[in-house]
């Protein structure tokens, strides 16, 4: 990647979104890394979901704005992240389970071949499948490299390394994965986990929604911690459970037990 | 948004649908051919050019028909307005002939019918986000009705040779409707195979959150395969007149089950997503050649249905059994609640 390690390639200033009464974010800065994996942690409700979707282009912020690469940016759609090179991994309901892993990891974005063929949209698929399995290979991802499998019939670490291979293969600039591990058992949350490491360490900016603290604390480089729509922290270090529960929850732990 | 689901498709785990996919084309050739071995054996008629010309010519329209429902199905939507849609588009190019309206015009009246079906279901589903089963079961009746009232009720008989000239009798020895539905066939199953289109159909129908997160516009895909199942069921609608020499209100009435009896069994799955146009080829011959076989061998048009009905269930069952499960999703979207995905 073009970009330094640890630049900010995605910058959110003064973001605020509202659902009716609801403030569900109030007045949020952040900035997002190249090479650096952010963590995101608060309560349900904190406004961790809204956040990473303002960035993702999935929600338009009330006020605010949103700096890609240092130039202002509208995120009207999901597509506008994607077209600057911002991806986004959710937990479940991304990929279509009757199709292989050549057509999911090009969804969307089918490559066609050139001239005539290409104009009435005929499909490039010895392009698509050499890229997809040398991005497979690259990330030594361990998925079924037949093609013509449903991926509905691959576990569900599997599946969901097949969409943070998508993600990988697509993201320039960030990587936004909200929950990627909610619906996976030990073995394959802890593959996933290290994809992302991996990712971070090609130079793309890593985003982590996640409630398993210990996951967040083993990766992050960088947490922030958002409470009822604010953000009430940004550490780099001395990460300790504690803390991060104690800021999570807004009081300090040990008071609250005793 | 309701209750999470583990990571998509995760109850499917184990099937083997797609090589179930191609395994069932394959069986579905094997019965074929067993069928055709048997019935050798036993009707001196049935191994003849003839009889299987007969055969063609039986399935034609319905093949036009069941290409185009193969893309629906595969979407995630069943269109059961299409037999209706024949009779209505058919009446509509009598009752224009009839005016002395030059031939062109009354076929592409009989097309803009078809595609104000497509309109009509488009909206309907789209819009006002109406299971496809429920609307289109609506639109049929309505089509039907108003099929009735273009002439009264009654039949109307086509004065222009040319028009009937289009699909009755044959040509190189082929009955001149296979020609139609081979072409209706040859374009379609390039579309879903070959193209980008065809992709973005096969994604709706696995599952249209996905496809809709990945950018691919899930209401242009719908109104798209409305639109091409309307126009073509009028281009079904007016072989089937062009062939008669008249044209009936009651035109195709109750083809639409069928039509999509054959999709099914050629291996497309109702809960969208799988399927192919050669399983739907394979589909619509073999309930052609069993019904053949079955008027051959003297046993009277009931058990044609009979063994339909039988093969379909059949079909269905083999795929529950293979661990295929419905899983309410494609056409039952929407009919259960807290089974909405979008």
């Amino acid at each position: 990647m073009a970009v330094d390690t640890g630049q900010v390639v995605i910058e959110g200033i003064g973001l605020r979104k509202s659902y009716g009464p609801i403030t569900a974010l109030d007045n949020v800065d952040i900035g997002i890394r190249a090479g650096e994996i952010t963590a995101l942690v608060g309560d349900n409700g904190a406004g961790k979901s809204t956040l990473i979707k303002i960035l993702a282009g999935a929600v338009i912020p009330d006020d605010g704005e949103v700096r890609v690469n240092g130039r202002r940016v509208t995120l009207k759609s999901p597509a506008d992240a994607r077209d600057l090179g911002i991806e986004t991994i959710f937990q479940d309901l991304a990929l279509a389970p009757d199709r292989d892993v050549v057509t999911n990891l090009f969804l969307g974005r089918e490559v066609v071949r050139g001239g005539l063929a290409g104009k009435i949209g005929m499909l490039d698929r010895g392009a698509m499948g050499a890229e997809a399995h040398s991005q497979i290979d690259s990330l030594g991802v361990n998925i079924p490299r037949s093609t013509g499998v449903p991926i509905g019939e691959m576990s569900g670490g599997q599946q969901q390394s097949v969409a943070v291979a998508r993600a990988a293969f697509w993201a320039k600039t960030a990587m936004f994965m909200d929950e990627p591990t909610a619906a996976l058992g030990v073995r394959e949350s802890s593959r996933v986990l290290r994809l992302a490491r991996q990712i971070a360490g090609s130079g793309v900016a890593v985003v982590l929604i996640s409630h398993i603290l210990p996951h967040v604390m083993e990766l992050a480089d960088r947490v922030v911690v958002l409470r009822h729509g604010q953000k009430v922290a940004e550490l780099t270090e001395d990460i300790s459970m504690d803390r991060l529960v104690t800021l999570i929850v807004g009081v300090d732990a040990h008071d609250a037990a005793k | 948004m309701t209750q999470q689901q583990p990571p998509s498709g995760g109850a499917r785990v184990g099937s083997r649908a797609n090589v179930g996919g191609s395994r069932r084309s394959l069986g579905l050739a094997l019965a074929i051919i067993a069928i055709s071995i048997v019935m050798t054996v036993v009707s001196p008629y049935f191994f003849a050019a003839t009889n299987f010309l007969n055969v063609a010519r039986a399935v034609a329209i319905t093949g036009i028909v069941a290409a185009v429902s193969t893309p629906m199905l595969i979407s995630g939507n069943v269109d059961l307005s299409v037999a209706a849609t024949m009779g209505l588009s058919g009446m509509t190019a009598g009752a224009l002939l009839v005016q002395e309206v030059p031939v062109p015009l009354a076929i592409l009246g009989a097309l803009v019918v078809g595609l104000l079906m497509g309109v009509v279901n488009s909206v309907v589903v789209v819009k006002f986000r109406v299971n496809s089963l429920i609307a289109t079961i609506g639109t049929a009746f309505i089509a039907r009705g108003v099929a009735f009232l273009v002439n009264s009720g009654r039949s109307v008989f086509i004065p222009a040779e040319s028009y009937v000239n289009l699909a009755q009798g044959s040509a190189l020895g082929i009955p001149k409707p296979v020609f139609y539905t081979l072409v209706v066939f040859a374009l379609i199953g390039f579309v879903m195979r070959y193209t980008k289109l065809g992709a973005h159909i096969y994604a709706v129908g696995s599952s249209p959150e996905a496809a809709r997160r990945a950018g691919i516009n899930v209401p242009k895909i719908t109104w798209g395969v409305f639109l091409a199942s309307g126009l073509f069921s009028a281009v079904a609608g007016v072989v089937l007149t062009s062939q008669a020499g008249s044209a009936f209100p009651y035109g195709g009435q109750g083809k639409e089950l069928e039509i999509i009896a054959a999709v099914i069994v050629g291996g497309t799955a109702l809960t969208g997503g799988r399927g192919s146009i050669t399983g739907t080829i394979l589909g619509v011959v073999l309930l052609g050649i069993i019904a053949n076989s079955l008027n051959l061998v003297g046993l009277p048009v009931p058990y044609q249905d009979i063994s339909r009905g039988i093969l379909l269930v059949g079909a269905v069952a083999t795929d529950q059994l293979s661990g295929r499960t419905l899983g309410g999703r494609g056409v039952f979207r929407g009919l259960r609640p807290g089974t909405e995905e979008a």
